[in-house]
């Protein structure tokens, strides 16, 4: 052990001897769609159920969602069954589908690695693409994310510790010099990216001062068997507790976590306080307790989730730091080389047919669920509190997270401005808010723009703010690049004058209610010749 | 070794690989002292260097 582990992880009662068997099935709540739809999932090294140890059959993990949406959207699921490299061939298959606007669940059954041979584990990816299916996931209405999403996040449901025999994760261990991470099929993206970068780790630490986990979705360049780069942000909950753990003179321990039910990645991207576990607030998510079971390296000190795919466990080493990158990332800019931290890897432990999950990074696979939505709800419970007339929000895929739709009920002069003070500070990759009325579609981007077109004037309706912490990863920032400009156009119509009176701002365009009525279009129009029409953009 | 100031993106810096001559770019933040000695990885032929190796800098 090359540290003192000194951590505890209050929320937990983790008992070493196995008595906590009763917490376990407490969460085993049946329902509908939890019957055995396991066979579906291909497994090309036989049959895992035989193989597996202790799976919980009822915990909600990646292959339960493959099964439930391979039962019940059958057409969100596109199983590839020819051979496809994880060199550039995966990522340009989501890319064409992202122009066209398609957002399937994909399976690929016979990944091809860097040394041309076949990969005994398959790859889920495109898993959380589409803001429809992400929603169904939750149990939300996709245009109500922000406040639905927000309320399953505060619905914290404590963890519950399972021992090591009931963990699928452990069925393989793997420790020092037997660890290879370039046996799982990890994605290189960008064809300037140094190599494959694990797009999907979780990775957890540890507030060395509280012993209260942080889990966050970060981005590792895979440099050679048992290393990794780790980058950081400096604004991360992450990077507070590497200098937390550096200023004690030790190295800081992590487990990533690979593969989970997209419920417990949407809890995982949760945007929370410092520090605050994530842990609850997945379960909150998934609707029921995440199983945790205790590293291997770092024992209950840093506990992981007892039905991911794949863990890694490891240290970022003190003072260390070597060059990662470029690396395409969110904005849909190759970011710049940049000296990150390392990760030493200890150990791997991980399902014996375990199925890897590669994020699309840049692409919508990586924006909608794994972004926007966290980022909505935290603006939402944020804003709301101070502002009680937001009504809603949307961060458009287009904006890759710089932008957010702020909806609003207009009752009062000055709510739009606010509104923008009060966002900007929620998130640092925030850039610009866009204040509209409730009339407005949050959702149709051409309404947005109407209304920033008709509804503003630059020179009293703008708000600017110079010199704000940001996110550096916006190539359009002066250098340093960690020091920006923010700000928002507050884009509604004036306020009405009065209680009771008008808004007096002209009327819109708009057919009599009764002439709207009464015609329809198939009454004019046969329905083969209108899908072949000319369209517009 | 020659180095054009500031023209391209202010924020990074572009260098040429000394070893395949491609051209890539890297954090202004290299520059830092406590990050200066950190050798810069060619993300195409995978040559570790200097970055006072660069055949060209731009934006130094």
């Amino acid at each position: 052990m090359k540290l003192k582990i000194n951590l505890k992880l209050p929320i937990l009662d983790y008992d070493p001897k196995g008595s906590h068997d009763a917490q376990l099935f407490c969460h085993n709540r049946l329902s509908p769609h939890r019957t055995d739809l396991n066979a579906e999932v291909s497994c090309p090294s036989g049959d895992r159920r035989t193989r597996r140890k202790g799976r919980s059959a009822m915990a909600k993990d990646l292959r339960t969602y493959l099964e439930q949406i391979q039962r019940e959207k059958p057409h969100s699921f596109l199983r590839i069954k020819k051979p496809i490299k994880v060199a550039y061939e995966i990522t340009a298959l989501q890319r064409k589908l992202d122009a066209v606007q398609k957002y399937p669940v994909i399976f690929v059954e016979r990944p091809i690695l860097d040394d041309g041979r076949e990969s005994p584990f398959p790859v889920v990816t495109n898993l959380t693409a589409s803001r429809d299916l992400c929603a169904e996931i939750l149990g939300i209405n996709p245009r109500r994310v922000a406040m639905e999403y927000a309320a399953k996040v505060a619905n914290r449901i404590e963890p519950v510790v399972v021992s090591r025999d009931e963990a699928p994760v452990k069925e393989v261990v793997e420790k020092g010099e037997k660890v290879n991470l370039s046996k799982f099929p990890i994605f290189t993206h960008n064809y300037m990216d140094p190599g494959p970068y694990i797009g999907s780790g979780f990775v957890t630490c540890a507030d060395p001062d509280t012993g209260i986990d942080n889990t966050s979705l970060q981005r590792m360049w895979v440099k050679s068997p048992r290393r990794t780069g780790y980058w950081a942000s400096v604004t991360s909950h992450s990077m507070q507790n590497i200098n937390k753990w550096w200023s004690r003179g030790q190295d800081m321990p992590v487990a990533v976590w690979i593969g989970h039910h997209p419920a417990a990645i949407a809890g995982g991207q949760s945007k929370l306080a410092y520090p605050e576990s994530h842990y609850p607030s997945m379960g909150g998510v998934m609707g029921e307790p995440l199983r945790l079971v205790p590293s291997e390296t770092f024992g209950d000190a840093l506990m992981v989730p007892a039905d991911a795919e794949i863990v890694i466990e490891g240290y970022v080493p003190k003072d260390v730091f070597e060059a990662e990158g470029p690396f395409g990332e969110y904005p849909g800019y190759i970011g710049p080389q940049r000296p990150s931290n390392v990760i030493e890897v200890a150990c791997v432990t991980y399902r014996q047919d375990a199925i890897f999950h590669g994020i699309g990074v840049g692409l919508a696979d990586h924006l909608v669920f794994l972004g926007n939505f966290p980022m909505e709800a935290r603006i939402y419970s944020v804003v709301k509190n101070v502002l009680p007339e937001l009504m809603n929000v949307h961060v458009p895929i287009s904006g890759r997270r710089n932008h957010v739709y702020l909806q609003v009920k207009k009752s009062r002069p000055g709510i739009g401005k606010d509104a923008i003070m009060a966002t900007l500070p929620c998130d640092s990759r925030l850039k610009h808010v866009f204040v509209v009325d409730e009339d407005v579609d949050l959702f149709n981007e051409g309404d947005v723009m109407w209304s920033v077109a008709y509804r503003s004037q630059w020179d009293k309706d703008l708000v600017v703010v110079k010199g704000s912490a940001v996110f550096p990863l916006d190539p359009s920032l002066p250098a340093p690049g960690n020091i920006g400009t923010r700000g928002g156009i507050d884009a509604t119509a004036p306020p009405p004058i009065g209680i009771g009176l008008p808004r007096f701002y002209q009327m819109i365009n708009k057919t009599p209610d009764e002439v709207a009525e009464a015609i329809n279009l198939e009454d004019y129009i046969d329905p083969e010749a209108l899908a072949k029409y000319p369209t517009s953009f | 070794m020659e180095i054009v100031e500031k023209v391209g993106t202010p924020k990074d810096v572009w260098v040429t690989c000394p070893g395949c001559k491609e051209l890539f770019y890297i954090d202004r933040s290299f520059y830092l002292p406590q990050f200066d000695r950190i050798k810069l990885h060619c993300p195409f032929c995978h040559l570790e260097f200097d970055k006072k190796e660069s055949l060209m800098t731009w934006g130094n």
